[in-house]
């Protein structure tokens, strides 16, 4: 149970006390890791991704069904239907779609629950504020964060996993050289972002936290609203501390994803964001 | 996951279909309960996948194997396999494990598909597969169990060969 993180937090300290102790049980718990991560990326390999055509399919056979009048339903699938009371088909066929694209990629995102207006009303503070929230809140946890608490503690079954929604596998970097070690990756959610990641890797030696959030770029986010960073291979921008945005904010693109950078050890923050650019380019650059 | 199911790209690319049409018909009974959409979907293809199954009885799985085949995996009173494989090449398992996969009983497989691909928790598969968080736990340690003992002999028939 501790290693598939089902176990409350004093639990989970407990346990990782005992399995100091106890090099055997550590070593088990290392095995059923190890098994994990494998099971994962024979799984997904073998079949990584619905048949194209599949999609088209089910919207055609959406758009040729009588749909009949419906409540709006309860929960975050109200949001899927656009109209006050009655389902309109041809929204219900294209939010259906939306929905059908999410799934067959593998990994459905986080129910697109009804935002409250950030602080600031638009869509790149909100998004900023929430990642940085998230940041500020796991290093106030004196360090201590659980891999357990992730979907994935291994950084080469995240990227294959977690790319999913994204339509393709992500390609974060190792932060070891530079003093960090991965923690993990999981499933998220961030305002305006119909699917969204987070990786946390934490300082080898001391304290100190790297969060990065990865969501699609649909041009969402206002890259004037920041300091243009210019020394960066993909650039983007710095969102200063602001009100209830507890840190800065770093944000670049490649193109397809958006990524948002916070990390505690400022001194730390040009070399971590330059690795993980560098390694996006390099990554887009291989065959 | 329906592929996991079905073993079959055709068959699953239906399955999926009629499961989104499925989902489309009951959207009003959808209730959020902290997990999203996603359990929900997972639960319908299950249904459909195994409703199928049960009118069909059809191969790889009949309804009597599915529910009745004798079970000779290690259960929770057995010695633990070896876990701690040392000698163990993770990096040239996959053939094994992949193999060792494709013969777990459907319900093993699963579980599986559900917590290791999908990260889910027990209680969601538990809602999922429609079985107590209990038979999830024991489901997914036999699962393990049986992975880990066709890694052990990996393990053995490396370290025989020298490799």
């Amino acid at each position: 149970m501790y290693s598939d993180g089902e176990l409350d937090p004093e639990q989970t300290v407990r346990m990782e006390l005992e399995l100091r102790e106890h090099a055997q049980a550590a070593g088990c718990v290392e095995f059923e890791r190890k098994l994990r991560e494998r099971v994962c990326v024979v799984m997904t390999t073998e079949h990584p991704t619905a048949p194209q055509e599949l999609a088209g399919r089910i919207r055609d056979e959406i758009r040729s069904v009588d749909l009949p009048d419906v409540q709006a339903p309860s929960g975050p699938i109200r949001h899927l239907f656009r109209g006050p009371r009655h389902a309109n088909v041809f929204a219900v066929a294209a939010s259906l779609a939306l929905v059908a694209g999410a799934v067959l990629v593998g990994i459905f995102a986080p129910p697109i629950d009804a935002w409250r207006a950030g602080s600031y009303g638009n869509q790149t503070r909100d998004a900023a504020t929430h990642v940085a929230q998230e940041h500020a809140a796991a290093a106030s946890a004196f360090g201590e964060v659980a891999a357990s608490g992730f979907q994935h503690q291994a950084l080469q079954t995240a990227n294959a996993t977690l790319g999913r929604p994204f339509g393709r596998p992500l390609q974060i970097a190792e932060l070891d050289g530079l003093g960090y070690e991965f923690v993990g990756a999981s499933q998220c959610e961030v305002p305006h972002c119909d699917s969204a990641c987070h990786y946390l890797f934490r300082r080898s030696n001391g304290p100190g936290l790297v969060s990065l959030h990865i969501v699609p770029d649909r041009g969402q986010f206002d890259m004037t609203e920041g300091m243009r960073i210019r020394s960066l291979p993909l650039g983007g921008m710095i969102l200063p501390k602001k009100e209830a945005c507890p840190m800065e904010v770093v944000v670049f693109s490649d193109g397809e994803l958006a990524y948002l950078l916070v990390v505690c050890v400022a001194d730390d923050l040009p070399q971590v964001a330059q690795r993980l650019q560098e390694n996006l380019l390099a990554s887009a650059g291989s065959p | 996951m329906a592929v996991q199911l079905v073993r079959h790209p055709d068959e699953a690319s239906d399955l999926v279909q009629e499961t989104y049409m499925k989902a489309l018909r009951v959207a009003e009974r959808f209730e959020e309960r902290g997990g999203g959409i996603r359990p929900w979907l997972f639960k319908i293809l299950h249904n459909v996948f195994y409703t199928k199954l049960a009118k069909a009885k059809r191969d790889p799985m009949s309804v009597d194997e599915l529910h009745g085949a004798p079970d000779d995996s290690p259960g929770p009173g057995d010695p633990s396999p070896a876990w701690n494989l040392q000698s163990l090449d993770w990096e040239h398992v996959d053939e094994r494990l992949k193999d060792a996969i494709d013969h777990l009983r459907p319900e093993y497989r699963t579980v599986l598909l559900l917590w290791g691909v999908e990260g889910l928790k027990y209680r969601e598969i538990a809602e999922i597969e429609d079985i107590p968080i209990g038979t999830v736990m024991s489901r997914l340690h036999r699962a393990r169990s049986i992975l880990a003992d066709q890694l052990d002999d990996l393990a053995e028939e490396t370290g025989r060969l020298g490799g």
